[in-house]
C-alpha cells in the first residue's frame, strides 16, 4: 500500500513539474503542509524527580504534505520519534510514514482511501481523531464514502482498522452515519422550511458502528462482533440551540470494564441561549459502561471508538488546570451551567469600557449502581446519581478593561477533585482547592505588550499550596519572552517545596516559529479506564520549531 | 439503474449487514479448555504492585491459568513501578521490590505502560521485537497468548536437582539444559528465587474493604541467583542432544518462608528476550 502512495506521489510531482519558483503552486494544483519539531534534553533534578535519559536528547517531529488538484486530494504525514519525549508511549519509536490518503469528490459522492479522521454526531460511538499533545492518534486506515443522495440527506460509510502507534489495531471497524437536515429536505414543499428564510433549523441523525475482533481466548466466550447505535437531534434558531444524542452498545466485555457483558449507554444534552451581551448554557450527560474500543484488550487512550465529551470548563491557566476532570467512560453523571453577562459601557458596573462576568458550575458523580454476581457486573438506576462526588468546579471570571491599554481578568474558583477515583490512584482522597488568578495585559504601544499572571491554589490535600507567577513580553510581530515560576510552597514534605522555574523565548517569521525554553516540569498521572500512566517530571532545555506552508 | 439508487442500495445492504453483525452472548460465558499435551512450559510474568488497585485482577487471571494448565504455566509476580513503592501510612510499608524487578521495569518500560501488565514467555506482540515494551500484555491477553505458546514445540528440556539444608538454609542447585533443537550462542540461563503466599497489604478496587491487610501475594519474585539476564550457556552453537550443566549455591534469607519458596529456572534468547523453556522446583518438597 505504501509503495502505491509513493508511486502516486512521484507521478503527481513529475507530471506537474514542481519547482520552487512556482511558489508551491502547480500549474493546476497546490501543495500545502506543515512541519513541527519538539526536542528536549533531560537533566537530573532529584528534588522534583527529574531523571536523565540515555540519549540525552529526545525528539518528536512530523510533517504533513497535502496535494490538491481540482476534486482530487492526496497527502502523507511523516513522523519521527528519535526517541519519543518522556511521557509519550515508548511504542512511538522510530520514523515512518504514518498517514497517507487520497480523496476524490465527484458531484455528491466523495471517497477516501487510506487514512482518515471522522466523527459521527458528537462522537459518542465513533470519533477517529488526533490529539498530538497527549500522544493520541486513532486514525482510521481503510475506506470512507460520503454521499448526498438528495438535498438535506448526508450519508457516511467507513470501513477499516485504527492506528496503534506504528501498527494497526486488531479490530475491523465498520460504521454508517446518516444525517437529515429537515429544512433542506422539505424546502421544496414547505417554503417556511427553506434554509434561506427559515427561523428554525431541525437536524436528525443516526449512526451505527460495529467492530469485529476474533475470539482467541481459550476460556471466555467473547462476542466477536460488537455494535453500537446512536440517534441525535439538533434544533437551531438565531438565539437558541438544543442538541441531544443517545447511544447504546451491546455486550462488550473488555479489559477496561472488567469483562462484564452488560450493555452500555450514554446520553448527552446541551442547550445554549445567546443574545447580545448575555449568554446562558447548560449541558448534562449520563455515561454507563460506554468505553468502546476496536480492541477489547486496549487500555489508556489506545484504539478508542467512543468519544465522551467533557462538560466541565476547560481551563487554560496553569493552576485551575491542575486538577483536570477526565470523563469516566465506565460510569458518571454530570452537568454544567454557565451564564455570561456583559455590563454595558457607561453602566455602574460596566464602567467606561464595559465588564464581562462569567459564572460557571459543573458537577460529576458516579452512577447509582448495585453489584450483581453474574456476568452483567452491576445494574444502574437511570435517573439516579451515585453518592460519590467525582468533580465539582464553581468559578467566576471578571474581565475588565481599565483603559484602552490596560485589560485585567480576575478569576476565582472552588474545585472538589476526587483524585483517587478520577485518576484511579490511591491514598490521595479528595482534594478541595480554592484558586485565584489575576491577569493583566498592558499594551505599551502598537508593537509592545506586557502580560502577567499571578495565581494561587490553596488546599490542605495532595501536594498542598501552590503559587504561580508568569511574565510575558511580546514585541510584535516577531518576538516573545516569557518567564514562569510554579512554587509548591505548601507541600507537607519540606524537601518537596520546589520551584518549577522555566523561561522561554520565541521568534516568529511569517508562518514559522522557533521557541527555545529551559526549565522544570512537574510530575503527574494520566489515568484512563482503570490503568494509569505516569507523566514523569523533567528538567532541561527544549526547542520547538513549527512551520506551515 | 441510476448511480444514486445503486449507492442507496449499497448503503441499505451495509446497514442490514451491520445490524445483523452483533453477537449477543446470553450464556454460557466460559468454555472448557482443550489442554494439549507437550513438553513446553510457559513463564507468565505478572508485573504488579501493592498499591495497584487493578492488579489483583491480573493475579486472579494468573491463578486461573495456573489451575487450568496444571504445571505447564509457571507464574512469577514481579513487584515494580511506583505502585510498589513503600508508603509511610502503615498500610503499604512492606518492600516487595527487587533490583531484578527494577531492572526489568526500566528495560521493558513497564511503569510507563501501567499496571497490571504481564509477559508470556516474553513473546513480542505481532512479532515485533524491536520495541521491548511490545512484550507487555494486558491480563486479558494472557490466556490466548499462553494457549498459543503451549502449542509450540519445546526447544530445550530443563532438569533441576537441588540439595537444600533447612537449618542452614543453604541451597545447592544443579540445572541441566538438554537441547531438543539446535541452539544459538545468545541463549542464557536465568535462575530466580520465588516465594509464594506472602501475607501483606494489597489495594483492590471494587473489593470491600479496598485496602486488604492480609492479602496472599502469590509467586513473589525475591531475587535472581545470577542477575537479571542470567549466564550464557557457552559461547558456541549447540547441537541437538547436547546438554549443558550449571551449578548455583546460595543461602535463603531468614526473612522468607522456606516452605513457600521455590526456584524458577528458564532459558532465554538474550537478544530477543524470548523464553524457550522454564522449570520450577520447590525448596522443600
Amino acid at each position: 500500500m505504501k509503495k502505491i502512495f509513493y508511486v502516486l506521489a512521484i507521478i503527481l510531482l513529475v507530471n506537474n513539474k514542481i519547482t520552487a519558483q512556482e511558489n508551491n503552486k502547480l500549474s493546476s494544483g497546490e501543495i500545502h503542509g506543515n512541519f513541527q519539531m519538539m526536542a528536549q534534553n533531560y537533566l537530573v533534578d532529584s528534588t522534583i524527580g527529574a531523571k536523565a535519559v540515555n540519549e540525552k536528547i529526545r525528539m518528536n517531529s512530523f510533517a504533513n504534505l497535502n496535494f490538491i488538484k481540482g476534486n482530487f486530494k492526496a497527502g502523507i504525514r511523516y513522523e519521527s520519534y528519535e526517541k519519543a519525549l518522556l511521557g509519550f508511549d515508548p511504542r512511538y519509536n522510530g520514523s515512518d510514514i504514518t498517514y497517507r490518503y487520497a480523496t476524490y469528490t465527484n458531484d455528491d459522492l466523495e471517497f477516501t482511501i487510506g487514512n482518515f479522521y471522522e466523527q459521527f454526531g458528537s462522537g459518542l460511538i465513533f470519533r477517529s481523531y488526533e490529539e498530538r499533545g497527549l500522544g493520541i492518534d486513532n486514525a482510521m486506515d481503510g475506506i470512507r464514502v460520503k454521499y448526498k443522495p438528495t438535498n438535506g440527506v448526508y450519508l457516511k460509510g467507513i470501513v477499516g482498522k485504527q492506528r496503534f502507534y506504528f501498527a494497526k489495531g486488531e479490530g475491523i471497524v465498520r460504521g454508517l452515519d446518516a444525517e437529515f437536515n429537515l429544512n433542506e429536505i422539505f424546502s421544496n414543499f414547505l417554503p417556511e422550511f427553506n434554509p434561506a428564510n427559515a427561523r428554525y433549523t431541525y437536524i436528525l441523525g443516526g449512526s451505527m458502528v460495529g467492530k469485529y475482533q476474533a475470539d482467541n481466548d481459550p476460556i471466555r466466550i467473547l462476542p466477536e462482533n460488537v455494535a453500537a447505535f446512536s440517534g441525535r437531534f439538533n434544533f437551531i434558531s438565531d438565539k437558541f440551540n438544543f442538541y441531544t444524542e443517545y447511544a447504546n452498545k451491546i455486550n462488550d466485555p473488555s479489559l477496561t470494564n472488567g469483562f462484564i457483558y452488560k450493555r452500555g449507554e450514554a446520553l448527552f444534552l446541551s442547550a445554549n441561549y445567546s443574545v447580545k451581551g448575555f449568554s446562558l448554557s447548560a449541558s448534562a450527560k449520563r455515561v454507563d459502561n460506554m468505553d468502546f474500543r476496536s480492541d477489547r484488550n486496549a487500555d489508556v487512550n489506545n484504539l478508542t471508538l467512543s468519544f465522551l465529551p467533557a462538560i466541565s470548563k476547560q481551563h487554560t491557566y496553569a493552576l485551575p488546570a491542575f486538577y483536570p476532570y477526565a470523563t469516566q467512560p465506565l460510569g458518571e453523571m454530570g452537568e454544567q451551567f454557565e451564564v455570561s453577562y456583559n455590563f454595558k459601557k457607561g453602566s455602574k458596573l460596566g464602567g467606561k469600557y464595559g465588564t464581562l462576568v462569567t459564572f460557571n458550575f459543573s458537577n460529576a458523580t458516579n452512577l447509582d449502581t448495585t453489584q450483581t454476581s453474574n456476568e452483567q457486573g452491576y445494574t444502574a438506576k437511570f435517573w439516579s446519581k451515585g453518592k460519590t462526588l467525582l468533580y465539582r468546579d464553581l468559578n467566576l471570571e471578571v474581565v475588565k478593561k481599565i483603559s484602552p491599554k490596560l485589560k485585567t481578568t480576575y478569576t476565582y474558583m472552588y474545585q472538589v477533585f476526587n483524585k483517587d477515583k478520577v485518576q484511579n490512584v490511591s491514598g490521595y482522597g479528595t482534594v478541595y482547592a480554592h484558586i485565584a488568578v489575576f491577569e493583566t495585559q498592558y499594551k505599551i504601544n502598537s508593537k509592545n505588550t506586557f502580560r502577567a499572571e499571578l495565581q494561587s491554589l490553596r488546599t490542605k490535600q495532595d501536594f498542598g499550596d501552590w503559587a504561580v507567577a508568569l511574565a510575558e513580553y511580546t514585541v510584535s510581530p516577531h518576538w516573545f519572552f516569557a518567564a514562569l515560576d510554579q512554587y509548591n510552597y505548601g507541600n507537607a514534605k519540606e524537601e518537596k517545596r520546589a520551584h518549577y522555574f522555566s523561561g522561554s523565548f520565541g521568534y516568529t517569521k511569517n508562518a514559522t516559529r522557533f521557541i527555545l525554553g529551559y526549565g522544570k516540569q512537574r510530575e503527574g498521572y494520566l489515568c484512563v479506564g482503570g490503568v494509569c500512566r505516569l507523566i514523569p517530571a523533567s528538567y532541561g532545555l527544549s526547542l520547538s520549531i513549527s512551520s506551515t506552508f | 439503474m441510476k448511480m444514486k439508487n445503486i449507492i442507496l442500495l449499497v448503503y441499505s445492504f451495509l446497514f442490514v449487514f451491520a445490524i445483523s453483525a452483533c453477537d449477543e452472548i446470553t450464556g454460557p460465558y466460559t468454555e472448557d479448555v482443550n489442554v494439549t499435551e507437550g513438553g513446553r512450559k510457559i513463564l507468565l510474568e505478572d508485573f504488579t504492585g501493592h498499591e495497584c488497585g487493578n492488579c489483583p485482577n491480573g493475579g486472579l487471571e494468573a491463578a486461573k491459568l495456573d489451575s487450568i494448565y496444571k504445571g505447564r504455566v509457571i507464574v512469577v509476580a514481579t513487584h515494580c513501578s511506583f505502585f510498589a513503592d513503600t508508603n509511610k501510612s502503615g498500610k503499604f510499608s512492606y518492600n516487595f521490590k527487587t533490583p531484578v524487578g527494577d531492572e526489568l521495569d526500566q528495560f521493558f518500560s513497564i511503569e510507563t505502560a501501567g499496571l497490571p501488565k504481564g509477559m508470556v514467555n516474553r513473546q513480542a506482540k505481532d512479532g515485533d521485537y524491536s520495541i521491548y515494551s511490545n512484550r507487555l500484555l494486558n491480563y486479558t491477553e494472557w490466556a490466548s497468548s499462553v494457549a498459543m505458546e503451549l502449542n509450540k514445540e519445546a526447544a530445550v528440556n530443563l532438569n533441576l536437582s537441588k540439595n537444600y539444608d533447612t537449618l542452614s538454609r543453604s541451597l545447592s542447585l544443579d540445572v541441566e539444559v538438554e537441547y531438543l533443537t539446535k541452539g544459538n550462542i545468545n541463549q542464557q540461563l536465568v535462575v530466580y528465587l520465588v516465594e509464594d503466599s506472602v501475607i501483606n497489604w494489597q489495594k483492590w478496587y471494587g473489593h470491600i474493604p479496598e485496602d486488604i491487610p492480609n492479602f496472599a501475594h502469590r509467586h513473589v519474585l525475591r531475587k535472581s541467583l545470577n542477575g537479571t539476564w542470567g549466564d550464557r550457556l557457552s559461547g558456541s552453537i549447540k547441537s541437538v542432544g547436547q546438554t549443558i550443566s550449571m551449578s548455583f549455591n546460595t543461602t535463603i534469607s531468614a526473612k522468607y518462608n522456606q516452605k513457600h519458596c521455590y526456584i524458577v529456572a528458564f532459558v532465554q534468547n538474550n537478544l530477543t528476550k524470548e523464553i524457550l523453556q522454564v522449570e520450577e522446583i520447590k525448596l522443600i518438597e
